[in-house]
Protein backbone atom coordinates (compact mmCIF):
# COMPACT_ATOMS: atom_id res chain seq x y z
CA UNK A 1 0.00 0.00 0.00
CA UNK A 2 1.24 3.49 -0.79
CA UNK A 3 2.40 5.55 2.14
CA UNK A 4 1.82 9.27 2.26
CA UNK A 5 4.68 10.86 4.14
CA UNK A 6 4.37 14.54 3.32
CA UNK A 7 6.78 15.49 6.08
CA UNK A 8 8.26 12.71 8.20
CA UNK A 9 9.41 15.22 10.80
CA UNK A 10 5.84 16.17 11.60
CA UNK A 11 3.90 14.37 14.27
CA UNK A 12 1.54 11.79 12.80
CA UNK A 13 -2.17 12.43 13.13
CA UNK A 14 -4.42 9.45 13.76
CA UNK A 15 -8.16 9.14 13.37
CA UNK A 16 -10.92 6.56 12.90
CA UNK A 17 -13.86 6.44 10.55
CA UNK A 18 -16.76 4.05 11.16
CA UNK A 19 -18.15 2.15 8.22
CA UNK A 20 -20.72 -0.55 7.54
CA UNK A 21 -19.67 -3.68 5.67
CA UNK A 22 -20.87 -7.21 5.11
CA UNK A 23 -17.60 -8.84 6.13
CA UNK A 24 -14.08 -8.04 7.26
CA UNK A 25 -12.67 -8.51 3.78
CA UNK A 26 -15.09 -5.97 2.34
CA UNK A 27 -14.42 -3.58 5.22
CA UNK A 28 -10.68 -3.72 4.58
CA UNK A 29 -11.27 -3.05 0.89
CA UNK A 30 -13.53 -0.06 1.64
CA UNK A 31 -10.99 1.32 4.11
CA UNK A 32 -8.22 0.94 1.53
CA UNK A 33 -10.29 2.85 -0.99
CA UNK A 34 -10.98 5.66 1.45
CA UNK A 35 -7.27 5.92 2.29
CA UNK A 36 -6.48 6.36 -1.40
CA UNK A 37 -9.16 9.04 -1.76
CA UNK A 38 -7.93 10.91 1.30
CA UNK A 39 -4.26 10.37 0.36
CA UNK A 40 -3.44 9.06 3.83
CA UNK A 41 -2.22 5.75 5.25
CA UNK A 42 -4.61 3.03 6.27
CA UNK A 43 -3.03 1.47 9.34
CA UNK A 44 -5.74 -0.91 10.57
CA UNK A 45 -9.22 -2.27 9.87
CA UNK A 46 -11.02 -3.18 13.08
CA UNK A 47 -14.19 -4.94 14.15
CA UNK A 48 -14.45 -3.09 17.41
CA UNK A 49 -17.02 -5.33 19.09
CA UNK A 50 -18.85 -8.53 18.28
CA UNK A 51 -21.95 -7.03 19.92
CA UNK A 52 -22.57 -4.72 16.99
CA UNK A 53 -22.89 -6.46 13.66
CA UNK A 54 -21.58 -5.04 10.37
CA UNK A 55 -19.83 -2.08 12.01
CA UNK A 56 -16.11 -1.58 11.43
CA UNK A 57 -13.49 1.10 11.96
CA UNK A 58 -11.01 2.32 9.38
CA UNK A 59 -7.93 3.65 11.15
CA UNK A 60 -5.92 6.24 9.30
CA UNK A 61 -2.66 8.11 9.76
CA UNK A 62 -1.49 11.26 8.07
CA UNK A 63 1.37 13.70 8.41
CA UNK A 64 -0.42 16.77 7.10
CA UNK B 1 -13.42 -9.99 34.54
CA UNK B 2 -11.05 -11.31 37.18
CA UNK B 3 -7.76 -12.64 35.92
CA UNK B 4 -7.98 -15.54 38.35
CA UNK B 5 -11.16 -16.71 36.60
CA UNK B 6 -9.36 -17.42 33.35
CA UNK B 7 -9.29 -21.06 32.38
CA UNK B 8 -6.01 -22.93 32.54
CA UNK B 9 -6.05 -24.45 29.05
CA UNK B 10 -8.47 -23.17 26.49
CA UNK B 11 -9.02 -23.06 22.79
CA UNK B 12 -10.09 -19.79 21.22
CA UNK B 13 -12.34 -20.08 18.19
CA UNK B 14 -13.48 -17.35 15.88
CA UNK B 15 -16.99 -18.26 14.79
CA UNK B 16 -17.72 -17.02 11.28
CA UNK B 17 -21.41 -17.11 10.42
CA UNK B 18 -21.75 -17.02 6.66
CA UNK B 19 -25.22 -15.94 5.59
CA UNK B 20 -26.79 -16.97 2.29
CA UNK B 21 -25.76 -14.58 -0.48
CA UNK B 22 -29.04 -12.72 -0.58
CA UNK B 23 -29.46 -8.97 -0.39
CA UNK B 24 -31.90 -9.25 2.50
CA UNK B 25 -28.99 -10.21 4.77
CA UNK B 26 -26.70 -7.43 3.59
CA UNK B 27 -26.10 -4.23 5.55
CA UNK B 28 -26.47 -2.41 2.22
CA UNK B 29 -29.27 -4.33 0.50
CA UNK B 30 -29.75 -1.68 -2.18
CA UNK B 31 -26.09 -1.89 -3.20
CA UNK B 32 -25.58 -5.59 -2.62
CA UNK B 33 -23.54 -7.20 -5.41
CA UNK B 34 -23.11 -10.79 -4.34
CA UNK B 35 -20.29 -10.71 -1.82
CA UNK B 36 -20.23 -12.97 1.21
CA UNK B 37 -22.11 -11.77 4.27
CA UNK B 38 -20.47 -12.66 7.57
CA UNK B 39 -20.98 -12.08 11.25
CA UNK B 40 -18.47 -13.00 13.91
CA UNK B 41 -18.31 -14.19 17.45
CA UNK B 42 -15.71 -15.87 19.62
CA UNK B 43 -15.82 -18.95 21.79
CA UNK B 44 -13.39 -19.77 24.55
CA UNK B 45 -13.76 -23.42 25.42
CA UNK B 46 -12.10 -26.77 25.88
CA UNK B 47 -14.36 -28.10 23.15
CA UNK B 48 -13.07 -28.53 19.62
CA UNK B 49 -15.48 -27.67 16.84
CA UNK B 50 -15.49 -30.07 13.91
CA UNK B 51 -17.18 -30.01 10.53
CA UNK B 52 -20.82 -30.93 11.05
CA UNK B 53 -21.05 -29.58 14.61
CA UNK B 54 -23.97 -27.26 15.26
CA UNK B 55 -24.40 -24.02 17.18
CA UNK B 56 -27.41 -21.81 17.78
CA UNK B 57 -26.75 -18.14 17.09
CA UNK B 58 -29.23 -15.28 16.62
CA UNK B 59 -32.07 -17.76 16.95
CA UNK B 60 -30.92 -19.93 14.05
CA UNK B 61 -29.21 -23.30 13.84
CA UNK B 62 -25.76 -23.12 12.20
CA UNK B 63 -23.49 -25.97 11.08
CA UNK B 64 -19.69 -25.92 10.85
CA UNK B 65 -18.59 -26.26 7.23
CA UNK B 66 -14.85 -25.69 7.56
CA UNK B 67 -12.23 -25.23 10.26
CA UNK B 68 -8.73 -23.71 10.21
CA UNK B 69 -6.36 -24.56 13.04
CA UNK B 70 -3.55 -22.39 14.38
CA UNK B 71 -1.07 -23.74 16.91
CA UNK B 72 0.74 -21.93 19.67
CA UNK B 73 4.17 -20.60 18.79
CA UNK B 74 5.17 -20.67 22.45
CA UNK B 75 4.17 -24.31 22.86
CA UNK B 76 1.20 -23.64 25.13
CA UNK B 77 -1.67 -26.08 25.20
CA UNK B 78 -4.75 -24.76 23.47
CA UNK B 79 -5.06 -23.57 19.91
CA UNK B 80 -6.81 -20.93 17.85
CA UNK B 81 -9.45 -21.95 15.34
CA UNK B 82 -11.48 -20.24 12.66
CA UNK B 83 -14.75 -22.13 12.26
CA UNK B 84 -16.95 -21.15 9.33
CA UNK B 85 -20.65 -21.87 9.71
CA UNK B 86 -23.43 -22.02 7.17
CA UNK B 87 -27.13 -22.56 7.73
CA UNK B 88 -27.18 -25.86 5.85
CA UNK B 89 -23.65 -27.06 6.57
CA UNK B 90 -22.61 -26.72 2.94
CA UNK B 91 -19.16 -25.35 2.17
CA UNK B 92 -19.18 -21.60 1.72
CA UNK B 93 -17.12 -19.41 -0.55
CA UNK B 94 -15.74 -16.52 1.45
CA UNK B 95 -14.93 -13.22 -0.20
CA UNK B 96 -11.42 -13.05 -1.60
CA UNK B 97 -8.88 -11.62 0.78
CA UNK B 98 -6.66 -8.74 -0.19
CA UNK B 99 -4.76 -9.00 3.04
CA UNK B 100 -2.13 -6.54 4.22
CA UNK B 101 1.40 -7.80 3.72
CA UNK B 102 1.51 -8.68 7.41
CA UNK B 103 -1.18 -11.37 6.92
CA UNK B 104 -1.83 -11.01 10.64
CA UNK B 105 -5.06 -10.85 12.59
CA UNK B 106 -5.08 -9.75 16.21
CA UNK B 107 -7.89 -10.48 18.61
CA UNK B 108 -8.48 -8.71 21.93
CA UNK B 109 -10.64 -10.78 24.26
CA UNK B 110 -12.52 -10.03 27.43
CA UNK B 111 -14.96 -12.47 28.95
CA UNK B 112 -17.95 -10.78 27.31
CA UNK B 113 -16.70 -9.08 24.17
CA UNK B 114 -14.05 -9.23 21.49
CA UNK B 115 -12.31 -6.86 19.12
CA UNK B 116 -10.28 -7.95 16.13
CA UNK B 117 -8.39 -6.30 13.34
CA UNK B 118 -6.14 -6.75 10.35
CA UNK B 119 -3.24 -4.33 10.81
CA UNK B 120 -1.31 -2.75 7.96
CA UNK B 121 1.62 -1.83 10.21
CA UNK B 122 3.14 -3.62 13.23
CA UNK B 123 2.85 -0.42 15.28
CA UNK B 124 -0.90 -0.86 15.74
CA UNK B 125 -0.72 -4.41 17.08
CA UNK B 126 -1.53 -4.28 20.81
CA UNK B 127 1.26 -5.24 23.15
CA UNK B 128 1.39 -6.39 26.74
CA UNK B 129 0.41 -3.51 29.01
CA UNK B 130 -1.26 -1.45 26.30
CA UNK B 131 -4.71 -0.04 26.92
CA UNK B 132 -6.98 -1.26 24.13
CA UNK B 133 -7.96 1.93 22.30
CA UNK B 134 -11.40 0.78 21.26
CA UNK B 135 -12.17 -0.97 24.54
CA UNK B 136 -11.80 1.81 27.11
CA UNK B 137 -10.86 0.52 30.55
CA UNK B 138 -9.29 -2.70 29.26
CA UNK B 139 -5.59 -3.44 29.18
CA UNK B 140 -3.67 -6.22 27.44
CA UNK B 141 -2.53 -8.60 30.16
CA UNK B 142 -1.08 -11.36 27.96
CA UNK B 143 -0.39 -11.99 24.29
CA UNK B 144 -0.22 -15.40 22.67
CA UNK B 145 0.92 -16.04 19.11
CA UNK B 146 -0.45 -18.73 16.82
CA UNK B 147 0.59 -19.91 13.36
CA UNK B 148 -1.34 -22.11 10.94
CA UNK B 149 -1.05 -25.85 11.49
CA UNK B 150 -1.66 -26.32 7.78
CA UNK B 151 -2.76 -23.76 5.23
CA UNK B 152 -4.37 -20.81 6.94
CA UNK B 153 -5.98 -17.57 5.86
CA UNK B 154 -3.48 -15.76 8.07
CA UNK B 155 0.24 -16.29 8.64
CA UNK B 156 -0.10 -15.23 12.25
CA UNK B 157 -2.84 -14.81 14.84
CA UNK B 158 -2.18 -12.76 17.97
CA UNK B 159 -4.58 -13.29 20.86
CA UNK B 160 -4.52 -10.50 23.42
CA UNK B 161 -6.14 -11.36 26.71
CA UNK B 162 -7.49 -8.25 28.36
CA UNK B 163 -8.14 -7.33 31.95
CA UNK B 164 -9.76 -4.30 33.50
CA UNK B 165 -7.23 -1.56 34.09
CA UNK B 166 -7.68 -1.86 37.85
CA UNK B 167 -6.81 -5.60 37.70
CA UNK B 168 -3.62 -5.09 35.73
CA UNK B 169 -0.54 -6.40 37.45
CA UNK B 170 -2.20 -9.39 39.05
CA UNK B 171 -0.48 -12.67 38.38
CA UNK B 172 -1.85 -15.19 35.91
CA UNK B 173 -2.46 -18.74 37.09
CA UNK B 174 0.34 -21.16 36.25
CA UNK B 175 -0.17 -22.80 32.88
CA UNK B 176 -2.85 -20.38 31.74
CA UNK B 177 -2.77 -19.41 28.12
CA UNK B 178 -4.04 -16.03 29.18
Amino acid sequence: MAEYLSDPEKEPFYWDEPIMADNLQQARGDCTQKAKEYKVDLIDTVKASTKTRKRYLCKFRSYQ
Amino acid sequence: MQIQELPVVMNVTQLVFSWPREAQYSCKPDEYAGWAIEDYDFEISNNLLEVGDARTWEGRQWVVSQVEEYESVEGFEGAFYIAVFSLDGAAVERSAWALPSLKTMYVCLTLDDALFGVPEHPEVIPEMGDEVKDMPGWIVSAVREFIPSDNGTFDRILVCWCSPVEAAGKQLPAGAIA
